[in-house]
């Protein structure tokens, strides 16, 4: 081993991450050399100096966290964005309704469908709002469930094509008499 | 069935504080604030060297991780998480070195206070040595404080990175890993290079 090699294993060692066989023979190596040891315990003292030496400039926290808050005080809540990658059809009669979503938070929904030849596209993107969305844990069901409207919110309706599919579970409250809302997909956000 | 009894008196979790923002509780990213404000100052700091451009990447950061804070999936991860935006806001600004004229830092340094009572009488002084009624002790610290940042500043970005997000914030490998686009070996020798030359510019103040 080179003293290089040597070197590198201390500093592994220090951070605990040799295996355990490598960590054996350090310890091994390390109980009949002295300079190893020494070596070991200048990176020792030097992780110390580092972390209690380094110090920060003096700032008045409470201000400075006011400020922030400040800035972020007229900022919109960040809306939630769910994309639904597709794998599984749908059952059709579940998908072929329409439906009314009572909502207060903002989300995406991406719906795809597949087409004839195989290609994925989105079928609808709509924005509902809502204060909590949570995923359901059943695959294959696309329900996206959200907390009750609070007062002026208005009802977003989401018409779901029979053709949909979906591959992350969640769950939508599903209601009748709901249209679409169409959206362009390129606004959506990375997810 | 019983309920589980519930720890009122804890306070509310990461998890709980992103989920609560994200349902319109502003006040929860305010405890969010308030609880990584620090942290993410001396990362910014300790990867610039320079205070008032560390002030003005965490607020930022900040702003950035409030505005994008929808896109967290593992909203208990938001330390970390908030800490690779300063990570990598603050080595932009570095290698950018644009300036930023939007806090009033002069109304920002030089009087620490809040949480934890502390005080300052300059700006730029060690947080250690502001609380510390030993002038000398004091001007040690401050100096040797001043000795590490220089040889931090001398080091390449990454291993600078590496020391002060992994060695110095404890941050984990794998974070600091994906922070710097690297893998979790690279980590471990950027660490490893970074604390043999810190050794040699230090030797004299180990």
């Amino acid at each position: 081993m080179t003293s290089e090699q040597l070197e590198y294993q201390i500093s592994q060692y220090l951070d605990g991450t040799l295996n355990e066989f490598e960590r054996q023979q350090l310890e091994a190596h390390l109980a009949t050399n002295p300079a190893a040891r020494e070596l070991l315990r200048e990176y020792q003292k030097l992780d110390s100096v580092l972390r209690s030496g380094v110090g920060l400039p003096a700032v008045n926290w409470d201000r400075f966290a006011q400020h922030v808050s400040d800035q972020l005080a007229d900022e919109p809540v960040p809306a939630k964005i769910y994309v639904m990658p597709v794998w599984r059809r749908v059952g059709t009669v579940a998908m072929a309704a329409s439906v009314a979503i009572a909502v207060s938070l903002g989300v995406w929904i991406v719906l795809k469908s597949e087409t004839n030849t195989g290609q994925i596209s989105p079928a609808a993107v709509v924005r509902v709002t809502g204060p909590a969305v949570e995923q359901g844990t059943d695959a294959g069901t696309l329900v996206v469930q959200l907390a009750p409207p609070s007062t002026g919110n208005k009802a977003l309706t989401i018409r779901v094509r029979d053709d949909a599919m979906a591959a992350r579970p969640a769950r939508l409250i599903i209601a009748s008499g709901a249209t679409a809302v169409p959206v362009d997909a390129e606004r959506l956000l990375p997810f | 069935m019983e309920k589980p009894i519930e720890d009122s008196t804890a306070p509310p979790t990461d998890g709980t504080l992103v989920r609560q923002t994200l349902a319109g509780d502003k006040r929860a990213f305010d405890a969010l604030i308030r609880k990584y404000q620090r942290q993410a100052v001396a990362v910014s700091y300790r990867l610039l060297g320079n205070s008032n451009d560390a002030l003005e990447i965490s607020q930022d950061a900040m702003m950035k991780a409030f505005a994008s804070l929808a896109t967290l999936e593992k909203p208990e991860a938001f330390g970390g998480w908030l800490m690779r935006i300063v990570s990598n806001l603050s080595l932009n600004a570095r290698r950018s070195r644009k300036t930023r004229r939007q806090l009033p830092i002069d109304d920002l340094l030089g009087q620490g206070s809040g949480e934890s009572g502390e005080s300052s009488g300059t700006g730029g002084t060690s947080e250690w040595a502001a609380r510390n009624d030993d002038p000398l002790r004091a001007a040690a610290g401050h100096e040797l404080g001043e000795r590490l940042q220089k040889a931090l500043a001398q080091l390449p970005e990454k291993q600078r990175a590496a020391i002060v997000l992994f060695t110095i914030e404890e941050l984990p490998q794998k974070e600091v890993a994906e922070t710097l686009g690297c893998s979790v070996e690279a980590v471990k020798w950027h660490v490893f290079q970074g604390r043999k030359k810190l050794r040699e510019l230090l030797k004299d103040v180990m």
